[in-house]
């Protein structure tokens, strides 16, 4: 066991997930049902009523495994609700930070999908490619964003501190060296993942793809008021999952939505390929779109520009939205400040979003992929999955393991 | 043991006029270190650099030997330069990062490379510590009272200041001043008290001026990392040496100064013992050489 | 390996020519007893474990070969099921080590009962990073938030089983874990003392370096406290550290490494070489 590198989960909700199959004669899945049981921090009712800038402290402590686009989501929205210009050298450093982190967390997915697609032979070889990429790209987290898994220094109105020129120059011939690497790690696991040979259609499903920018994130393209948030007992019909649910479903437009790599190259890129192989493909495509785009800001970025905005914290109550196109998918921070203080603070993090729609993106299919179809949208919850299978007509269960990573 | 471990020790003093010139005493810190820059043995130096305010140093990034002689000179005022040591592997993104440390900054270094709990990646990002000497430090109250106060100068005017043959100096464009060191007593920080370190024990390198003459140094090289730099700074002729002497003046006057320092540490330590005072060291008067005490 | 890892972490001086021989048999011989180790997440970020992975370059080995981990919902396929879950699986097995991740909720029985299951079946329990060793920013919940309006008391794990070490860090480093690891794989319970003293350091806060080292005359202006804090929320300030307590988490690092909280001399000096 264990030649795995193992991340367990995440978000808000972090931890630990069960994933509820109902089943058919020939095992095919007719209801999918996926939740997460994992006790809530609080984190929302924490930072209320503090000080602005302990918001993106403690949000960014929701998840381990995705701290950057919660603590740039936190920042983008304080900087909204105090109506914040922020250098432009602060917001390359903010997407350089968010690329960065995009690949190391690709790659991270990557371990974890690694037994369901890699071979024996071919298993060092894949880890060790992913090892060598993380370690450059978190080299990058670690300057820019001050520590490489809590960032420290990103910071409402921009960031605390520039790079030095030496630093610059450095992450820029390490990076520019780590781009045919890159691409042969994208060649092998779109190549394995097509040599696996999933079933045409798997985890396809009508939820539509939600996004608000190509890479980055975009407040201004997430509309509060095509959104609710209902409660898990009126989501789901079984009263006992609707109980036991920690975390609550967020709808767009009244219905539950896909976010991730896969919804953000279908809005701005026009894939429409949909479900499990396409998912590992959107997000492999996507880390050299990072990479290029890390190499094109480390050759602009002016390192003795300002990077940090005057301001004002007391602020004018203001909803000010943060959205970041996180790993897995769009994360959105809502904040509102006045008189110095956070008066609201709601996270609706990628994980949130894709928990509904996984469910259901199970169906059709026999309950042996449902656990494929789990890692390919999100790794963080599917690690810690509680897979039960209950049989359709009396309800026993046929099933009941933890997902496998 | 008093001096604690090293492999060899030395008088010595920095070749270079320019550095001999603004530099406290043998300009051993500041050769050093810009030698290491010149070799890239380092590739930044962390250093108590000048601030807005005279006199009031500054921890600082130095990323060239201008910068590196900027620092020269001994300010006797509190300055973190451990804090800076973050930035210089973060933002700065130093990889081999030189540090001037006095023994307790060597110390806290030294902690976090055994047990870097919070510290990523930066304990082995640390190449070079060059300890300097330390008898006590003071506020930067503590020093003006003593420049404006004491000595009767303007901060401003003020070249150099030196602790030493019992005194506190003050060197100005028109004269010299100084005033017994016993004067400055009482104005010590707090927390020197239970310091049993004088020589930077567990830096790579140490410098300081007792047992040295004027415009020399005494220089203890402890690790390997020490003995690398000094000996091509030696061979390159950047730094020259003589035997250090033994006797009153010498060897033995440091010695006697270290051990001094040492055993008044240690009855302070217990006496706040005995007050139920938290102490850090566990060690002190339970060890068998209470002397081998850092 | 454990060699190799060891030299890579600098843990050890160059050994003696002569010791070499005998050093290498004494490897041979621990590499058989490989720990059993279990991996349990209570109210955590996983921030601990992905710090564990970023050992990229002894990692592999570290888990592959040198210890087994037998338990852990994303270590390994087992999870301990509880009567609340009407779906409850294998039971817990024994371990020489569980590392904790994250506070304990109170009000949740499955992470209450998980833990005390914990300190059951494992020899050692250590708290793996500061939420677990002294609740960090969880010190601040509440409660009052949906869709568990009643999760509200987050505490260190030391409240509520007996910890036999804490690893504290938000998130401890890459080097201080493989570095613990390694040192009980080797049985070196010296390296670990700080660890198991830390295990009582549950009230942890900012503060503690005024209260425990600045108020007792302790303090000398190093400025560890500042470059150790994770969340920069120190600053200097006259030689003093001063707290923005808008950003303390509460991990404890900052008093932990400071040089006036204490002192492993004798550790130091060997890791010197000196
Ligand atoms: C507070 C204090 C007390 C000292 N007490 C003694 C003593 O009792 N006996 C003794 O022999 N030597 C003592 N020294 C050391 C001595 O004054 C010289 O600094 C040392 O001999 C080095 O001389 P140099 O010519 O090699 O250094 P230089 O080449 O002049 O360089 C001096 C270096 O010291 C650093 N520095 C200056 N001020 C500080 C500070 N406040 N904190 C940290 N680093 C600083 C600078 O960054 C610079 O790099 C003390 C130094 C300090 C800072
Ligand atoms: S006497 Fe010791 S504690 Fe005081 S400043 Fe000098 S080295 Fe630090
Ligand atoms: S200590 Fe920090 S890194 Fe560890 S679980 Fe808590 S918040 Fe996450
Ligand atoms: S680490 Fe300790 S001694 Fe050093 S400045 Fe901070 S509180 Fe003071
Ligand atoms: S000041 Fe920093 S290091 Fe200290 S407890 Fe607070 S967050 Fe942790």
């Amino acid at each position: 066991m264990s030649e795995k590198i193992v991340i367990s989960p995440t978000s808000r909700q972090e931890g630990h997930a069960e994933l509820v199959m109902e089943v058919d004669d020939e095992g095919i899945v007719t209801k999918g049902r996926y939740f997460s049981i994992t006790p809530v921090r609080g984190l929302e009712r924490i930072v209320t009523g503090k000080a602005p800038e302990t918001a993106p402290v403690i949000t960014q402590r929701i998840c381990g495994v995705c701290p950057i686009p919660h603590t740039l989501a936190s920042v983008e929205a304080m900087d909204d609700s105090l109506d914040i210009e922020i250098p432009k050298a602060g917001r390359q450093l903010r997407e350089l930070l968010l690329a960065a982190h995009d690949i190391n967390s690709h790659c991270i997915h990557h371990f974890l999908i690694a037994q369901d697609v890699v071979p024996a032979d071919l298993m060092v070889t894949a880890i060790n490619s992913v090892s060598e990429i993380r370690k450059n790209v978190q080299y990058v987290v670690d300057m820019v964003g001050g520590e490489g898994i809590h960032p420290s220094d990103v910071r409402i109105g921009g960031m605390a501190k520039n790079l030095s020129e030496v630093a610059r120059k450095r992450l820029y011939a390490r990076l520019k060296a780590l781009k045919p690497k890159l691409d042969a790690h994208v060649e092998l696991i779109t190549g394995l993942v097509a040599d696996k040979g999933f079933p045409k259609g798997l985890g396809v499903t009508s939820a539509p793809a939600v996004a608000s920018h190509p890479t980055y994130g975009d407040g201004t393209n997430f509309d509060v008021d095509r959104f609710t948030e209902i409660l898990p007992e009126s989501w789901y019909d079984d009263p006992e999952i609707g109980k036991r649910a920690c975390s609550t479903i967020p709808l767009y437009d009244g219905l539950n939505v896909e976010v991730g790599p896969r919804a953000r190259a279908e809005v701005y890129r026009g894939f429409n390929e949909r479900g499990v192989v396409a998912q590992h493909v959107a997000r492999a495509i996507e880390m050299k779109i990072a990479l290029s785009k890390i190499i094109d800001i480390l050759a602009e970025l002016d390192t003795s520009a300002p990077v940090l905005a005057d301001f004002d914290v007391r602020g004018t109550n203001k909803l000010g939205i943060g959205a970041i196109e996180g790993p897995r998918g769009m994360d959105v921070h809502m904040a509102q400040v006045a008189d110095g203080k956070t008066q609201f603070y709601s996270a609706l993090v990628p994980t949130t979003w894709n928990i509904p729609t996984m469910g259901i993106a199970t169906e059709g299919f026999h309950h042996e992929f449902g656990p494929h179809v789990i890692r390919a949208y999100d790794p963080c919850l599917s690690c810690a999955t509680h897979v039960i299978v209950v049989d359709d007509e009396d309800r026993s269960v046929i099933k009941n393991e933890m997902v496998r990573i | 043991m008093v001096l604690g471990k090293y492999k060899q020790i030395t008088l010595a003093r920095s070749t270079d006029k320019q550095i001999q010139n603004i530099s406290q005493d043998g300009g051993i810190a500041t050769g050093l270190l810009a030698f290491a820059l010149d070799e890239k043995i380092i590739d930044g130096a962390v250093v108590a650099g000048p601030s807005d305010e005279m006199w009031k140093p500054e921890p600082t990034v130095a990323l060239t030997a201008d910068e590196i002689m900027a620092a020269a000179g001994t300010k006797y005022t509190l300055c973190p330069n451990n804090w800076m040591i973050k930035e210089a592997v973060r933002q700065y993104g130093l990889e081999k990062v030189g540090v001037v440390t006095i023994p307790c900054q060597t110390m806290g270094l030294r902690k976090m490379q055994s047990y870097p709990f919070g510290t990523r990646f930066m304990a082995d990002k640390i190449a070079l510590i060059v300890g300097i000497c330390c008898t006590e430090n003071f506020s930067f109250e503590s020093l003006k009272t003593f420049i404006e106060a004491k000595a009767g100068v303007n901060f401003d005017l003020v070249e150099k200041m030196d602790i030493g043959k019992g005194k506190f100096w003050v060197y100005t464009q028109d004269g010299t001043i100084n005033f017994p060191i016993k004067e400055t007593h009482g104005y010590e920080q707090n927390g020197c008290k239970v310091c049993l370190d004088l020589v930077s024990e567990l830096s790579d390198i140490s410098t300081g001026s007792i047992g040295a003459p004027d415009d020399w140094s005494a220089v203890e090289v402890r690790t390997d990392a020490g003995d690398t730099v000094f000996s091509k700074a030696v061979d390159a002729g950047l730094i020259e040496t003589k035997p250090i002497d033994e006797g009153k003046f010498g060897l033995e006057m440091l010695t006697r100064l270290a051990r001094q320092k040492k055993e008044k540490a240690m009855k302070e330590i217990d006496r706040r013992k005995e007050l139920g005072l938290p102490v850090p060291y566990k060690a002190s008067s339970e060890k068998e050489d209470p002397l081998a005490n850092i | 390996m454990l060699a190799r890892i060891k030299e890579f972490l600098g843990m050890e001086t160059k050994p003696k020519e002569e010791a070499s021989q005998q050093e290498v048999e004494k490897v041979a011989e621990e590499e058989k007893a490989k720990p059993r180790i279990g991996y349990i997440h209570l109210s955590g970020c996983t921030g601990d474990a992905m710090s564990l992975t970023e050992n990229y370059d002894i990692l592999a080995p570290l888990l592959t070969e040198m210890v087994d981990i037998v338990y852990g919902q994303t270590l390994a396929d087992v999870w301990w099921g509880d009567e609340n879950n009407p779906y409850a699986i294998d039971d817990m097995p024994e371990m020489d080590l569980a590392l904790i991740e994250g506070s304990v909720c109170l009000q949740d029985e499955h992470s209450m009962k998980e833990l005390q299951k914990a300190r059951e079946k494992a020899g050692l329990v250590a708290a793996f990073g500061s939420c677990a060793a002294t609740g960090c920013f969880t010190r601040y919940s509440r409660g009052g938030q949906q869709a568990q309006p009643n999760h509200e008391s987050f505490v260190p794990i030391a409240d509520v089983v007996k910890v036999d070490l804490a690893i504290p860090g938000c998130p401890p480093s890459p080097e201080i874990i493989a570095k613990s690891v390694v040192a009980l794989i080797n049985g070196d319970m010296d390296y670990l003392q700080p660890m198991m003293d830390l295990a009582g350091y549950t009230e942890a806060c900012g503060c503690d370096l005024q209260l425990k080292v600045v108020n007792q005359a302790l303090c000398i202006g190093c400025g560890t406290c500042a470059m150790a804090c994770q969340t920069r929320a120190l600053d200097m300030n006259s030689g003093r550290p001063e707290l923005n307590e808008d950003r303390c988490v509460k991990c404890g690092i900052c008093y932990i490494q400071c040089p006036r909280s204490s002192w492993p001399a004798d550790r130091i000096e060997q890791d010197l070489g000196l």
